[in-house]
């Protein structure tokens, strides 16, 4: 099983992204994710892009990402919110069946999450809730983006947060 | 809440008795359909109306949902209206009838606690979101959904002409209007087995596995309507209970303490029923005059 870069998200928002950083990618991959892809804003938090060299790097081979960026969302100095976007390697999202699909997404979400994902289709997207270190984790695929939102576990807006996130069009 | 519960309840039920009855398939619904039906159904824009019947009070919650995160729903009992309800993402507003506590009626105000979380657990009091949400989520995906994959799954064709039907069991009436029925039965009660240890700490899954008949109305390949009914026999099982616990009692030199008797739960019918309009239902904030923290929320 490969492992999956999106933990990057989590591992990131429980300390490391603190302050914002210059943005790298993963290191000899070729660049897929747009850096310009979130605007300086998103539901009023401030918007910075991260280092994610060293999980990257530690992920190495073995992920379903050639490349991925991941944002902090801040209020203030106060961390919200990260988004993870990668972009999944072609065997990962080749051409397949919808029950494929369904079932590779599954996939995917159940070795991010810690809890029980719940699908919820919000217009035509299907997006999956579950939670991580106590942080609740909202996942989408656009095709060859898997998106990865992590909020604070305090933090009030969640879904509308994730509303503007989904409008995001990589 | 009791819808939930009911789910439970019908996974016990729905795969033991009728784990006998595989020998015939033809008149049971293929996984395909299965399958496609929740999955039209479940996260659709839909209207929906959730009626419950328990001990001659009946309760309803009717309303719409835009997607899973807007809907809208008026809560009523015994015919009168007790709130309105709208929830928008994380916000949750409601409109009271008549005043309680000190929220006053007649006028939107949005509940300080939001809209009900995502994993948080719900508070349970009349006014908590937990109502309508229940009815919202009646098709949840989820454990929930896993729970009624499996009710459907041993559900039955319902067709008066065949040579398995059985009038007594028939406990539902026509509807015609709702598409193709199926049905699934209760197992059987047999109190020697389910109280022989004393009274089960899940002693209301167990009942209903024995008593809980449901229906399923299928129609354009989506859910058009679900029926339950809890008919079970309260003075029998309270006696039944009575017994067990005497002989248990008995046993070990003792008397029956008659305040060790849970409460039989009574008989109770419940129906939703699920339309899909063409235009999707909108969902929108009502202008709200105060934000409020609701009692029981």
């Amino acid at each position: 099983m490969k492992g999956v870069a999106a933990l990057f998200a989590v591992a990131v928002l429980g300390g490391a992204c603190t302050q914002s950083a210059r943005l790298t990618t993963v290191a000899g991959a070729e660049v897929k994710v747009r850096a310009d892809l979130l605007p300086t804003e998103l539901a009023g938090l401030a918007v910075t892009p991260e280092d994610i060299t060293k999980q990257a790097k530690e992920a190495g081979g073995h992920s379903y990402f050639t490349d991925s960026r991941l944002w902090a969302l801040r209020s203030g100095t106060r961390l919200r919110a990260t988004l993870q976007v990668g972009h999944l390697t072609a065997d990962a999202f080749a051409s397949r069946t919808p029950d494929d699909v369904l079932a590779f997404e599954r996939q995917i979400v159940n070795q991010i999450g810690q809890a029980e994902p719940r699908l919820r289709v919000l217009g035509s997207r299907r997006v999956y809730v579950t939670s991580g270190s106590e942080q609740p984790l909202y996942i989408w695929f656009t095709g060859s983006e898997l998106f990865i939102l992590s909020m604070a576990k305090d933090y009030g807006e969640p879904r509308g947060l994730l509303r503007q996130a989904l409008e995001l069009r990589p | 809440m009791r819808g939930r519960a009911a789910w439970a309840a019908a996974v016990v039920i729905f795969s033991l008795p009728l784990a006998a009855c595989t020998g015939s398939t033809d008149n049971s619904l293929s996984a395909k359909q299965r399958s496609d039906f929740l999955d039209a159904s479940v996260h659709a824009p839909r209207q929906f109306v959730f009626q419950r019947e328990l001990g001659g009070a009946r309760s309803e919650v009717r309303g719409a949902v835009a997607d899973d995160y807007r809907y809208q729903a008026e809560v009523a009992a015994g015919g009168a209206l007790l709130y309105r309800e709208v929830v928008v993402d994380d916000r949750r507003f409601v409109k009271l009838d008549k005043p309680v506590a000190d929220v006053v009626a007649g006028a939107w105000v949005a509940d300080a606690s939001g809209a009900p979380g995502e994993f948080a657990r719900r508070a349970v009091g009349p006014l908590s979101g937990g109502a309508v949400l229940d009815a919202v989520r009646a098709l949840e995906a989820g454990p929930d959904a896993e729970l009624f994959k499996t009710a459907v799954k041993t559900a039955r064709r319902y067709d008066p002409k065949s040579s398995d039907y059985v009038k007594r069991n028939d406990k539902f009436p026509p509807h015609s209007e709702d598409g193709v029925r199926y049905d699934a039965l209760p197992g059987a009660y047999q109190p020697d087995l389910l109280f022989r240890q004393g009274i089960p700490p899940n002693l209301e899954q167990r009942l209903r596995a024995a008593f809980l008949y449901a229906s399923f109305w299928f129609k354009d390949g989506r859910i058009t309507r679900i029926e339950t009914l809890f008919d079970i026999d309260v003075k029998r099982v309270a006696q039944d209970m009575r017994s067990a616990l005497d002989v248990q009692a008995k046993a070990t030199g003792g008397r029956l303490d008659p305040s060790t008797l849970p409460p039989t739960p009574g008989p109770y019918r419940e129906t939703y029923t699920f339309q899909y309009p063409k235009d999707p239902p909108v969902v929108t904030p009502p202008a709200a005059t105060a934000t409020v923290r609701l009692p029981g929320s």
